[in-house]
């Protein structure tokens, strides 16, 4: 890891560590916690589709079974919520084995399309499966997690384990993206024939990527199911949270580690934000998120890298002037 | 090193490929010419995994590759290079040519992402086999810049150096004197000879004539799908067949 | 009832929806063959076109004008976001028109949520008896409008672009764009044109089926999602698949629906999307093999 990331990476801890401190109001520790999860997601589908260059418009499917399989095992099982978190991590990562095979093999619209598909199919299930999920009046009770005894049942403790959860991963995933696994990956996505010919087994790869962000996604859902103790198939496990995903990756900037963590600050609390407009909250986002797209064509850390990078010195001047090539 | 039977490739009732036989032995460079059309890349995308042939056998040694997907192939130790260069641009020179040695690796995702010594270890090894592709190409100088930024004739060379990096037996050189001017064909002439001097096969499609007769020792000529001529340059120059298919039947 | 009047119930409100489908699943053709763009807000345009109705029926305006001058406004928006927000984005990766027309989608729905309310609102339907008695079948009077405008709807359009000069040039701007580039085709104008043309589609389609479904700020989200699967059945790209792709999900889905569960209902569309991708992704009347996209 570079100098550099090791710097960001040590702000970014002292930061999360201040934060709360620093805005000790219940409502903004929430808000900071849902960002943590968001950002959880984010960083698995920016793996996917920033790093593979895939693309899923279903990732709610994957968040939505872990929150669902962590919060029926403890509060229809009473099983113990940590062993429960490990098996839904399991779940999710299992389902997107089975779904991926397949989905995989198609790319641009194709795979957009298919992975859409696979997002309804599983959150009409989980509202129609009344007995396993409790329908829409969904499940209820889920327990606090606890470490050895002490219960996590305050925003700001809740607040320290999700984030100290985010910062672990986005830690594996600065390794992971600046591995032989990352440079295969970041390979694929510009030319899978030729990374193909330099030996990556770019169906295997796409497999795994694809798993690793479905288990981001479902370990995000348990800790989602953890904090508010009830969940029911609302806006967080379908169609619009998939989107909210993708743009909460988009918006950081893809291909970015640490845009994952801005863009999931950002779409959070732009969420927040809008919320106070009542019945606008629904229009605004829609354009905001198209003005973005439009304009911000790297994300915010795009953005922020070309306004910092204007200040540093001109680039040397490129090679001598017989090497100009003609055909 | 390599051999081809009776391969045969049909797209839609058209034989892009038909009934093509010739052999690349270790420490030779082989050239494949022909008329646009002739069916040339489509030959090596064969070779390499990316078509499935529709008849016929590839073989290296005592083994298929025919059926093969692309990894394997590359595994078997036949390396590439494209004709409309396939870098990968955003990524920095080194890291280009690390890619070409990636099945040197062996480390997993769980290594990478938790960065375990063996890892570590691998990763200056990835790195050090990069660098000596490198060198030998002449571009280390330039193996921290990203690789869109190098001018065109220098990413030829990256792919190359790519290719090389998997320590193959054997590299399909898709017209890599395309777009450089004499000067640089030159030079591109004398590093192919230095690998084949390091012990590795090449066989390379291209147009300019010069570069093949220079450095080949031996040419195959196809046209429309078929091999019309086989053998040493300057005899396989002088075929009837050969000037025909190139300047038209009189 | 016997089983061959159920299903020949079915067969009939399959057929009507699945008329609406092949409207949605065309509109979704028309965009995709002109501009490779997949517009994800083809759904409300549907939507807005039963909307708008709604409310110009309620200000007096007589029923037939009504629809007439609610897709003309949508056909307008359609133009509208074409030039706004599809126009800027040439030469960006897939990804980003996707996530533009999910945003206008996004927008437009808000919009008619805040205009509208949530609440499902009535609109009359077209002059008729109440129902209509096919053999044992009983069918709202309206599907019969639905099924034979939306035939009459498919036939001028494929009279427009095989017999018209703008209807031959988007398809040749379709099926090669610098080709018609030289032969002086504007192709900025094709893509204008085909959003325009979906967009009036779509918008026939919302208030044929509102006065049957009701209308509501909602109701474009999954008639979208169901039309696109259904171009996706019929082969991306391919109009006689669209209508063919609609068609099918419609009897589909209303099988499924009397027969298996009506709460799963949704799902068949899904289900059946997701079959043709990994079966044959390139659906029932398309090309053989997978282009690139």
């Amino acid at each position: 890891m570079g100098a550099r990331a090791r710097y960001g990476f040590v702000v970014a801890a002292v930061l999360v560590a201040v934060l709360p401190l620093l805005l000790s109001n219940g409502y903004y520790q929430s808000v900071l916690v849902f960002i943590g999860i968001n950002a959880i997601v984010a960083l698995g589908l920016n793996l996917l589709m920033g790093y593979a260059g895939q693309i899923s418009l279903g990732h709610a499917a994957f968040h939505a079974m872990g929150a669902y399989a962590s919060g029926i095992l403890t509060a229809t099982y009473h099983v113990n919520p940590w062993l429960a978190m490990a098996c839904s991590v399991v779940f999710a990562s299992a389902v997107a084995l089975v779904v991926g095979v397949p989905t995989l093999k198609l790319s641009g619209h194709y795979l957009a399309i298919a992975t859409l598909g696979v997002g309804m199919i599983v959150s009409i299930v989980l509202v129609q499966w009344v007995s396993l999920t409790g329908g829409t009046s969904g499940l209820t009770d889920i327990p606090t997690l606890s470490v050895a005894g002490f219960p996590l049942n305050s925003d700001l403790r809740y607040y320290y384990l999700v984030w100290g959860v985010c910062l672990l991963l986005t830690l594996l995933s600065i390794n992971l993206v600046n591995s032989r696994f990352g440079r295969a990956l970041r390979a694929i996505h510009v030319s899978e024939v030729a990374a193909a010919t330099c030996g990556v087994n770019v169906a295997r790869l796409k497999l795994q990527v694809f798993v690793l962000s479905a288990a981001y996604a479902g370990l995000a859902g348990s800790l989602y199911a953890h904090y508010v103790h009830f969940i029911s198939p609302e806006r967080r496990f379908g169609f619009p949270f998939s989107i909210e995903a993708v743009v909460m990756v988009v918006l950081g900037g893809l291909g970015n580690i640490w845009g994952s963590l801005l863009g999931s600050g950002t779409v959070t609390a732009l969420g927040e934000f809008l919320r106070q407009f009542g019945d606008y909250d629904v229009a605004a986002f829609g354009l905001i998120l198209m003005l973005a797209m439009i304009f911000l064509p790297q994300g915010i850390s795009g953005g922020l890298a070309r306004i910092t990078l204007r200040r540093r010195p001109a680039p040397t001047p490129a090679a001598p002037p017989q090497e100009v090539a003609h055909r | 090193m390599l051999a081809l039977h009776e391969v045969r490739k049909v797209f839609g009732g058209l034989a892009a490929v038909n009934g093509v036989s010739f052999a690349v032995a270790e420490d030779e460079i082989k050239a494949l010419i022909g008329p646009n059309g002739a069916g040339k890349t489509t030959v090596f995308n064969l070779i390499t995994g990316v078509l499935p042939l529709t008849a016929g056998r590839i073989t290296s040694g005592e083994r298929r590759l025919d059926g093969r997907p692309p990894h394997a192939v590359a595994g078997c130790g036949i390396a590439r290079t494209f004709q409309n260069l396939q870098v990968f641009a955003h990524m920095s020179v080194l890291e280009n040519v690390m890619v070409g040695c990636h099945r040197q690796g062996r480390r997993g995702m769980v290594a990478a992402a938790l960065r375990t010594p063996g890892l570590l270890a691998e990763e200056q090894k990835l790195q050090a086999a990069a660098m000596g592709a490198l060198e030998f190409v002449g571009l280390a100088d330039r193996a921290p810049e990203e690789a869109s930024n190098l001018p065109f004739g220098r990413q030829r060379l990256l792919e190359l150096a790519r290719a090389l990096a998997a320590r193959p037996r054997l590299v399909l050189l898709d017209e890599p004197a395309a777009g450089l001017n004499t000067h640089e064909t030159d030079q591109l002439g004398e590093l192919l000879r230095k690998v084949r001097a390091s012990g590795i096969a090449l066989l390379l499609v291209d147009h300019d004539m010069e570069l093949v007769m220079d450095i080949s020792d031996e040419v195959v000529v196809l046209d429309r799908g078929e091999v019309i001529a086989q053998g040493p340059p300057r005899q396989v120059q002088r075929e009837a067949r050969v000037l025909a298919a190139y300047l038209g039947e009189d | 009832m016997s089983i061959w009047a159920l299903s020949l119930q079915f067969l009939c409100t399959g057929l009507t929806i699945g008329s609406i489908y092949a409207l949605i699943a065309l509109g979704f053709t028309i965009i995709y063959n002109a501009s490779g763009v997949v517009n994800f807000a083809q759904g409300e345009f549907v939507m807005l076109g039963a909307l708008l109705a709604v409310t110009l029926t309620a200000h007096g305006v007589p029923l037939v004008p009504a629809l007439v001058v609610s897709v003309a406004l949508v056909t307008l928006l359609g133009c509208l976001l074409e030039r706004g927000f599809i126009r800027p984005l040439a030469g960006r990766p897939v990804i980003t028109p996707i996530i533009v027309t999910i945003g206008a989608s996004i927008t437009l729905r808000g919009v008619s949520m805040l205009a509208w309310g949530k609440d499902a609102l009535p609109l009359a339907p077209l002059p008729g008896p109440p129902t209509v008695a096919l053999g044992s079948a009983v069918l709202q009077f309206q599907s019969v409008w639905v099924l034979g405008i939306s035939l009459v709807a498919m036939v001028c359009l494929r009279l427009f672009f095989d017999r018209t000069l703008t209807g031959r040039a988007m398809r040749a701007n379709a099926a090669n764009r610098e080709g018609a580039l030289l032969v002086g085709i504007n192709p900025g104008r094709m893509v204008m044109l085909s959003f325009m043309f979906s967009a009036a589609i779509g918008a026939l389609a919302g208030a044929l089926i509102a006065p049957i479904t009701l209308a509501s700020y909602e109701m474009g989200t999954m008639l979208g999602l169901k039309g696109f699967s259904a171009a996706i059945l019929g082969g991306l790209g391919s109009s006689p698949g669209a209508i063919l792709g609609g068609l099918l999900l419609g009897v589909l889905e209303s099988f499924a629906a009397g027969f298996i569960s009506s709460g799963y209902k949704d799902a068949v569309a899904f289900v059946v999307l997701l079959l043709v991708l990994f079966l044959r992704p390139t659906g029932l009347l398309g090309a053989r093999k997978l282009g690139g996209l």
